[in-house]
């Protein structure tokens, strides 16, 4: 019983092994044919986090626009 | 549990907690043919146990059905390795007090 | 005659296999940095705004500027800091006003979930818009300090060249290497020669001192700093990468004494006495009460030593030898991996309870580290006996030169 145990244990564990070293494999090579930064990010291209922040402020202004634009 | 249906989903629930009346009179059974002596606390740490084992698979396929793929196998893997950990070490406690309480018989 | 034979032409594979993995890692390594060519600048292309063209100012300083003007529209340096597996560079976009609009990560040797973990944690979105004026800080991602801190570190280095161009003077000073040893170094030198001293001790109580030694080591090394060492610091002691820093020393450590105590004694004592997770499953196997068994076929001796050799190749021929470590030890002790590595995690933990150290009789690599140091080292004890004994043989001749020599030394001076 034991022994099947273990047999069972060590095939999961060897095709994990290979999918882990099979998927960094892929990826580390999928970043240096790029040639492109780990990564990168910039104040244009906003991340998740900036847009959030950006789309729950309240724009006053563009509201103050509206306002004079009915008032003409 | 089953869309098409109103009827369905009151009768599969109110059959899984028939279920478990068996299932705790079997896990009674089983003690006493094991001797274990329970006690209100073996009982209240078995129930309780077995209660965060029904939680952590509840929980964890909530997470999977709200489209929560990763968070869900990863508490499932988190939480459940934790309580199989202590399922097992309850278990041996359950069995050495056994020795003491036949020893004291 | 025949056994004699065959143990002949094992061993003689086996030194074929020992020359020649190590011929493998060198071939690796050779072609790896064949294929890493001189790419930075099509890396920074990336940080420029649209339609500019960079021009490189110094080391680490680049001018960005529009196609039709001269005069530099934004600035780009690029600093390097020091992480767990060795320097990762960054190079940042300055506007004129010192203000940061963009930041790249160019390489790393940090195993990549921590990183990952870093970026998730939307450190380097916060460092957007700071003003390089001065020093600049956010807070460390919890459970990726070294990775955290060594983007930090790389991003006030990259900044420096800019912030010298723009407003004439500097705030970081080159870091000191010494400066990364703490004092967790010195508990594992202190708990190595504690696990010497269990290893040879005839007190009754040794197998007690053994436990508190392993808790000790699993709460330590394990469950507070996840320190312990792995294929990732063979590959990153092999590539020399700790010559120029590493951001925790401790792994390395714990490795080189292990390692000089098995060329010297023959003896793992890490194993037995040390390693936080052989210390976890030990406790998992009391639980379940645990018996321990083995495959005795020749593949599965050979199995993990060809994965730790193919783990090292991986990580010598991308120069990251970190992103390459196949151990549950990383979710085990700090919850950070990938998904396969988790998966593994939890099978190694259930089976703990059903076998005892399924993990190290399996495909843990220091099996095969200590198996590669013991037969080298028997192989040149074995080498440098036949030569003593080929210089015995010879000894009769050499002595009779000799003494003539002296003679007639003897008699010119006379």
């Amino acid at each position: 019983m034991r022994k099947r145990i273990m047999a069972l244990f060590y095939m999961l564990v060897s095709v994990l092994i290979f999918l882990q070293l099979g998927t960094r494999l892929k990826q580390m090579h999928y970043v240096q044919a790029s040639a492109k930064p780990l990564y990168l990010v910039s104040q244009t291209s906003a991340s998740a986090a900036t847009t959030q922040q950006e789309e729950q402020a309240i724009d006053y202004s563009k509201w103050s626009h509206q306002y004079d634009d009915q008032q003409q | 549990m089953f869309p098409q249906s109103t009827v369905l989903d009151p009768l599969f629930w109110m059959l899984l907690g028939a279920i478990q009346v068996l299932l705790f009179a079997g896990v009674n059974q089983w003690a006493k043919e094991h001797q274990l002596g329970m006690n209100w606390w073996k009982w209240a740490l078995a129930g309780g146990w077995w209660f965060s084992f029904v939680l952590t698979i509840a929980g964890a396929f909530t997470l999977l059905g709200e489209n929560e793929g990763n968070a869900g196998w990863y508490f499932l893997g988190f939480a459940g390795t934790l309580l199989v950990i202590a399922g097992a070490g309850l278990l041996k406690v359950l069995l050495v007090l056994r020795d003491k309480s036949q020893q004291l018989a | 005659m025949k056994k004699k034979q065959r143990k002949q032409s094992k061993q003689r594979f086996e030194k074929l296999a020992s020359v020649g993995s190590i011929l493998l890692l060198i071939l690796a390594w050779y072609l790896g940095g064949l294929r890493i060519a001189d790419s930075q600048n099509g890396l920074l292309n990336d940080l420029l705004a649209d339609g500019n063209s960079l021009q490189a100012i110094s080391a680490g300083l680049y001018q960005g500027h529009s196609k039709s003007d001269t005069q530099a529209s934004e600035w780009i340096g690029i600093g390097s800091g020091i992480g767990y597996g060795g320097p990762m560079e960054v190079a940042l976009t300055v506007s004129h006003q010192g203000e940061i609009k963009r930041v790249a990560v160019l390489s790393s040797k940090d195993t990549s979930s921590y990183l990952e973990k870093v970026v998730q944690g939307k450190l380097l979105d916060k460092l957007l818009g700071q003003n390089i004026k001065t020093s600049i800080y956010v807070d460390a991602i919890s459970g990726a300090t070294l990775s955290s801190n060594a983007l930090l570190q790389a991003t006030n280095a990259a900044a420096d060249p800019v912030r010298k161009q723009l407003f004439g003077f500097t705030l970081t000073e080159p870091a000191s290497v010494i400066l990364n040893f703490r004092w967790l170094d010195i508990v594992a030198l202190l708990m190595f020669a504690l696990a010497v001293w269990v290893s040879k001790t005839r007190h009754p109580k040794k197998s007690a001192f053994n436990w508190a030694l392993l808790l000790t080591s699993m709460g330590l090394f394990g469950f507070y700093s996840a320190s312990l060492f792995s294929s990732s610091t063979m590959g990153i002691f092999a590539s020399g990468a700790w010559i120029s820093g590493l951001g925790n020393y401790t792994p390395l450590i714990l490795l080189l004494l292990s390692a000089g105590y098995i060329i010297a004694y023959n003896k793992n004592i890490y194993c037995q006495s040390l390693c936080p997770f052989g210390a976890a499953q030990e406790c998992l196997a009391k639980i379940g009460n645990a018996k321990a068994t083995t495959f005795k076929h020749d593949f599965f001796i050979w199995f993990p030593r060809v994965i730790l050799l193919a783990a090292l190749c991986f990580g010598g021929y991308f120069r990251n030898p970190a992103s390459f470590s196949y151990e549950p030890f990383g979710i085990m002790f700090g919850m950070v991996g990938s998904l396969y590595l988790f998966v593994l995690t939890v099978l190694v933990v259930i089976t703990s309870l059903l076998i005892r150290r399924p993990w190290c009789r399996s495909l843990c690599p220091i099996n095969a580290m200590t198996d590669f140091l013991k037969f080298n080292k028997n192989w040149a004890k074995q080498i440098s006996k036949q030569r003593q004994k080929s210089r015995s043989e010879r000894a009769p001749e050499g002595t009779i030169i000799a003494t003539q020599a002296s003679a007639t030394n003897r008699s010119e001076a006379l």
